[in-house]
């Protein structure tokens, strides 16, 4: 415990660390105020569940996740493989159309028009911006952390005392710490001053599925429909929890490439290389009709993040399973926490220069 | 005891130690060599930095990278480049030294009073690293290597950085140390083990040449180490050793078997057999 608050608080004396939040805050603080002509909206509509008229259209009840199966499958019909993907996913959907319709989730009235917009606000632009944030400063505390006794000079001392090279498994411990703290912290604040704004009041227990939200994927305009029943609340906190795992991930993979290369700056370009690449192969590989590995590509931690906004869905050509955000940062935790162990293994044995 | 057996040590097809044996008990021991000459890789694989291509190294019949955290608490290490947190004061990272060196948190305050006491550093406990001298840093050096009570300390040169008062106070230090447990220093500068060394261990082309003391090292060359005029003719199987002031003007120290004309014969000094053995290398002789 001792070590991992000396090393913690190598991380709080980190000057970069606080500047790179300070303007993060500062960019959240904007994206909040430049949306401000939403937030009347908002206002307006939230609580003018009166001004609508006519019944409240229960847009679940007899739908078809079929018509959804053959867009899609059509989109990849080059793969047949990924196609039964795509029509499987499709099929076990049903059942959740159908549950939906029965509970009514879409009469809920969330922020009624503004719905689209202000859910799109809070998910898919202040929750990607925080977790592209989070996920920096969680790279950065663990290349910090990892190469700060080569960056001294100090790594013969360490290595050769009683701790050793043990100690840069308490370094990875106290740099997710950090990471995570650092996350809570950059959320908690940005979360703060949006709520402080906008008037979330009696929205909270509404359903996420409401029929004003919906989802729009390849100009294809669809109901909000998800794998579980959320309400608004339930789903800021399943997204924030699912973005502390992604976080978790990033800060993993930056522990990797530490490791394997023992460079903070080497490891650093690598691992830029290896995300913006993979998110540039995705497309490449979609653009090519090469959906086996375009699959592939979706599992990858930049294309969750990537696909923030449709967390929990159907999410369209960006998932061929159920879950599969949730699945993709579990498997990438484990695969991720293998490697680490791997490295980890390797540096035990390894000669240092 | 620290066994070192038939170790070799390669950096892909370059051998930096070949086959080196030693057994090293009580005592300080000086490692002895040019630049280059492997002190610190055999240093940095006692440290379990790096590890033998062949053989092994055993402290007490058991093999120091099986023993890990068992072996590195009995060691105190001393790099050759001493690293430190720059922002950071002597007692705030001899502080963090204590927690890798797992000493209890009751005691590591106490320790580094007395161990800065020890090096002549009790007033600059509290100034950070980055604003001390050269000297001062080598140590705090010393006295994070010390922090454990070490039974082995390993010290890759030392008195880098020292001047001439630190120097004798260091070999002081040393000594004093040295009674109970193993010191090993590595230097190329004879003068700081000539005194305090009880062994001097010696490589030459990446080999071990000698464990011997600094009396039989130099007993080497009785009768074989004259000074010299300055403008005295030189033959050809006379080497230069070194070149100093006498009573009389500049002297030359040579090495020659046969007594040279006007030439004096003087007790080996520990650097004469140093620069002799390493002069006769580069000569080929």
């Amino acid at each position: 415990m001792r070590l991992i608050a000396f090393e913690m608080k190598k991380v709080v004396c980190f000057p970069a660390l606080w500047t790179f939040l300070m303007l993060s805050l500062v960019l959240n603080g904007l994206l909040i105020l430049g949306n401000d002509d939403v937030r009347n909206y908002f206002d307006t509509e939230k609580d003018d569940s009166g001004a609508i008229m006519g019944a409240p259209e229960n847009v679940f009840e007899g739908y078809d996740t079929g018509v959804l199966a053959s867009f899609y499958a059509d989109i990849v019909r080059e793969s047949p493989t990924a196609a039964d993907w795509i029509r499987k996913k499709y099929s076990l959907l049903q059942p959740r159309a159908e549950q939906l319709a029965k509970s009514g989730a879409a009469l809920d009235h969330y922020a009624g028009k503004a719905t689209y917009e202000s859910h799109q606000l809070l998910f898919g632009i202040l929750m990607r911006a925080t977790l592209v944030e989070g996920s920096i400063c969680a790279m950065l505390v663990i290349l910090y952390l990892m190469g700060y006794e080569q960056l001294n000079r100090t790594e013969g001392q360490v290595c050769a005392s009683c701790k050793g090279r043990r100690l840069w498994m308490t370094k990875l411990a106290a740099a997710m710490l950090s990471a995570e703290a650092l996350y809570v912290l950059l959320a908690g604040m940005t979360l703060a001053f949006y709520l402080g704004r906008w008037d979330y009041g009696g929205i909270w227990g509404d359903s996420v599925s409401s029929r004003f939200n919906y989802l729009t994927d390849m100009l294809y305009k669809r109901p909000f429909l998800t794998w579980h029943d959320f309400t608004v609340g339930g789903y800021l906190a399943a997204s924030l929890s699912l973005g502390a795992g992604l976080v978790a991930v990033f800060g993993l993979l930056a522990a990797v490439c530490a490791m394997l290369l023992r460079n903070v700056y080497a490891a650093a370009l690598v691992l830029g290389t290896v995300l913006f690449g993979g998110i540039g192969l995705g497309s490449l590989f979609s653009q090519c009709r090469v959906w086996a590995a375009y699959f592939v590509m979706t599992l990858q931690p930049s294309a969750v993040w990537l696909d923030v906004n449709v967390w929990f869905t159907e999410s369209g050509i960006a998932a061929f399973i159920p879950w599969q955000e949730t699945v993709a940062v579990a498997l990438n935790l484990a695969v991720c926490s293998m490697a680490v162990c791997v490295m980890f293994r390797r540096f035990m044995r390894r000669d240092l220069s | 005891m620290l066994s070192v057996e038939r170790v070799t040590k390669c950096y892909g097809n370059l051998t930096a130690l070949e086959d080196i044996s030693l057994d090293l008990a009580q005592g300080v021991y000086g490692l002895l060599a040019p630049n280059g000459a492997g002190k610190s890789t055999l240093m940095k694989m006692l440290a379990t930095l790096l590890f033998p291509t062949k053989g092994r190294i055993l402290w007490d019949g058991e093999e120091i990278v099986a023993m890990g955290e068992r072996y590195r608490g009995l060691l105190g290490y001393l790099p050759q480049d001493f690293g430190y947190y720059p922002n950071s004061t002597p007692r705030q990272f001899m502080r963090y030294a204590a927690a890798l060196q797992k000493i209890p948190r009751a005691e590591t305050d106490r320790r580094i009073s007395r161990l800065l006491e020890l090096v002549g550093l009790p007033d600059a406990a509290d100034r950070k690293l980055k604003r001390l001298s050269g000297g001062m840093l080598q140590r705090v050096g010393i006295a994070v290597a010390m922090l454990n009570d070490p039974r082995l300390l390993i010290l890759d040169e030392p008195t880098a950085g020292l001047d001439p008062g630190e120097r004798v106070r260091f070999r002081n230090m040393i000594h004093s140390l040295a009674e109970d447990r193993i010191v090993i220093l590595s230097t190329h500068i004879v003068s700081d083990i000539e005194t305090i060394a009880g062994r001097i261990i010696m490589l030459r082309d990446h080999r071990l040449l000698c464990c011997d003391t600094p009396t039989q090292i130099c007993g080497r060359f009785r009768g074989k180490i004259f000074q010299l005029p300055a403008d005295a003719q030189i033959r050809p199987h006379q080497h230069v050793l070194s070149e100093g002031q006498g009573e009389n003007g500049t002297v030359l120290r040579v090495l020659s078997e046969m007594p040279p004309e006007d030439g004096v014969a003087v007790a080996p000094s520990l650097e004469d057999a140093f620069l002799a053995i390493y002069a006769l290398k580069r000569e080929g002789a």
